[in-house]
């Protein structure tokens, strides 16, 4: 049997999470936009957002699977997710009120629980981003 | 990890948080409060006399109603609680209401109680249905043609309702009136005036004030109240003291989910209103060009009106109590009837005040 190692657990999760997260907001395109249209710290964007936000999350996704692109993909989900949690950290302690701009299931949790959920990802990121880089070089054959 | 990689970390970080401090200085977030090109003319200290607070078990509770001596609580998350509250001494009362076979009833958790004493009624516009009972035994039952749906209804009389309807031909919300007689179910199209999407535009307060026999209805999103007789023919309309004219928003439709969505930054302008007497009570959330912006925001302002002459009397601001903010209020007589969180606030005002100064004052 092959062995299954962490950083194919924590590229699973992150492929599971965008795939997801991209697919729900992109079927509900207009509520999603419209969403966004409320928040006060990008209200402005929201047209080109609500393609480029999931646009973003499947382009990530895909690149994880590629070996090559892999790290650099950690890199940007790592960003991401930062942003995501830098995001609501400041609607929770800055905003005079609380819009809603979730994804499927994502929606049935709180601010507060989404933030943890946020922070908890951009903790994989991390992990993900140190296994990645322990990973032992691709053993070179000299043919002498 | 080496250190190349915890300094790409880090970079990406800063890059992130500069990404969100750059949105929020651009944003309306940073912009000065607005303020109307209008003055209020603030009541002086004295205004209001004294105040008795009464803790609530719960922070869902909405003012249902109220009688000569008492105020009624009807609560958000259980139709069948009510709560009365003696005005003058805050002893309190529990009354469970029961509404046979209840979950028969489409969205049953959504029945709004309204209080017309001796009767006590449950409204439910989405089923739709009206029930009727005494406050004195709790039990409601249907009683009269009701058949018509509603966003919002009032008892004018023990068999009369002012509603709140969507009209499919003119496609917006108007007011109707609903008798248990041959009369039946009638609209009233000549009093509510769509501006642009017909729902959210004609959103406002329906209020029956039984001293004058004089069904008001006060806009949300616009400066104008309107005053009708019990049979809904109108009498005049007025303007509220800020100048905003036509609702300033904007609606999205949501095709997936068949509905319309508010976007964009918050704007009401008319909160919460009540009538008293000849008094027309409304909370605004305009700021006055002569207002004090902390006691604004961290208060409640109230403008007061005349309905017999339809004019702008005299304003008072409200502090928040324990830092939560004003949910619900009611006027009678002498009493002023505030819920906030889960308390109750009940202030003696000196309702024949006298209007003199202009100057900002605030009332604790």
């Amino acid at each position: 049997m092959k062995n299954i190692k962490l950083l194919d657990v924590v590229i699973f999760l992150f492929v599971l999470l965008f795939l997801y997260a991209s697919a729900s907001k992109l079927m509900e395109y207009d509520v999603f936009q419209a969403q966004i249209g409320k928040s006060p710290l990008i209200m402005g964007y929201s047209k080109w957002l609500a393609f480029a936000v999931p646009g973003i999350e499947i382009i990530i996704a895909f690149a994880l699977l590629v070996p090559r692109l892999q790290l650099a993909a950690l890199y940007a989900s790592f960003s991401i997710m930062f942003l995501f949690s830098a995001y609501i950290a400041f609607i929770l302690l800055f905003s005079p009120y609380v819009p809603c701009s979730c994804g499927g299931i994502l929606s049935k949790m709180g601010w507060t629980e989404h933030l943890i959920f946020n922070l908890a990802f951009t903790l994989f990121a991390i992990l993900g981003i140190h296994l990645n880089l322990k990973q032992p070089e691709k053993e070179v054959t000299l043919a002498i | 990890m080496r250190k190349k990689h915890v300094l790409l970390l880090l970079s990406c970080s800063i890059a992130m948080l500069s990404i969100i401090f750059g949105l929020y200085a651009i944003s309306p977030l940073t912009k000065e409060m607005y303020r109307g090109a209008f003055n209020r003319n603030f009541l002086p200290d004295g205004f209001i006399k004294e105040s008795l607070i009464l803790k609530l078990p719960y922070n869902s509770y909405y003012i249902a109603g109220t009688s000569k001596q008492k105020v009624y609580l009807g609560n958000w998350t259980n139709p069948q609680h009510l709560v009365i509250l003696d005005i003058n001494s805050l002893d309190s009362q529990h009354v469970s209401l029961k509404i046979p076979n209840i979950t028969k009833y489409k969205s049953w958790d959504r029945f709004k109680v309204k209080i017309d004493s001796p009767y006590f009624y449950l409204v439910n516009g989405i089923n739709p249905a009206i029930l009727r009972g005494l406050i004195s035994n709790g039990k409601a039952e249907r009683f009269m043609n009701d058949s018509a749906y509603f966003a919002d209804a009032v008892p004018i009389s023990k068999s009369s309702f002012a509603l709140r309807s969507y009209n499919l031909s003119e496609k917006s919300f108007e007011l109707a009136k609903e008798t248990n007689d041959s009369t039946g179910f009638r609209f009233n199209t000549e009093i509510l005036q769509k501006q642009n999407d017909g729902m959210f535009c004609v959103e406002g307060m329906l209020h029956y004030n039984k001293s004058k026999k004089e069904i008001i209805y006060v806009y949300t999103y616009r400066n104008q109240y309107i005053v009708c007789d019990s049979n809904l023919n109108k009498k005049y309309i007025s303007n509220t003291i800020d100048t905003f004219s036509h609702a300033p928003i904007k609606t999205v439709d949501v095709e997936s989910q068949n509905s319309k969505m508010l976007t964009g930054l918050p704007n009401i302008i008319n909160a919460l209103s009540s009538v008293s007497q000849n008094n027309l009570f409304i909370k605004s959330n305009i700021l006055a060009k002569n207002e004090n912006i902390k006691s604004f925001v961290e208060g409640a302002t109230i403008d007061i009106y005349d309905t017999n002459t339809g004019r702008y009397k005299s304003s008072f601001n409200l502090y928040n109590h324990e830092d939560k903010s004003l949910l619900d209020f009611t006027v009678i007589k002498n009493k002023l009837i505030t819920i906030y969180g889960d308390y109750v606030l009940i202030r003696t005002i000196d309702i024949a005040h006298k209007q003199n100064t202009t100057s900002n004052t605030h009332i604790q």
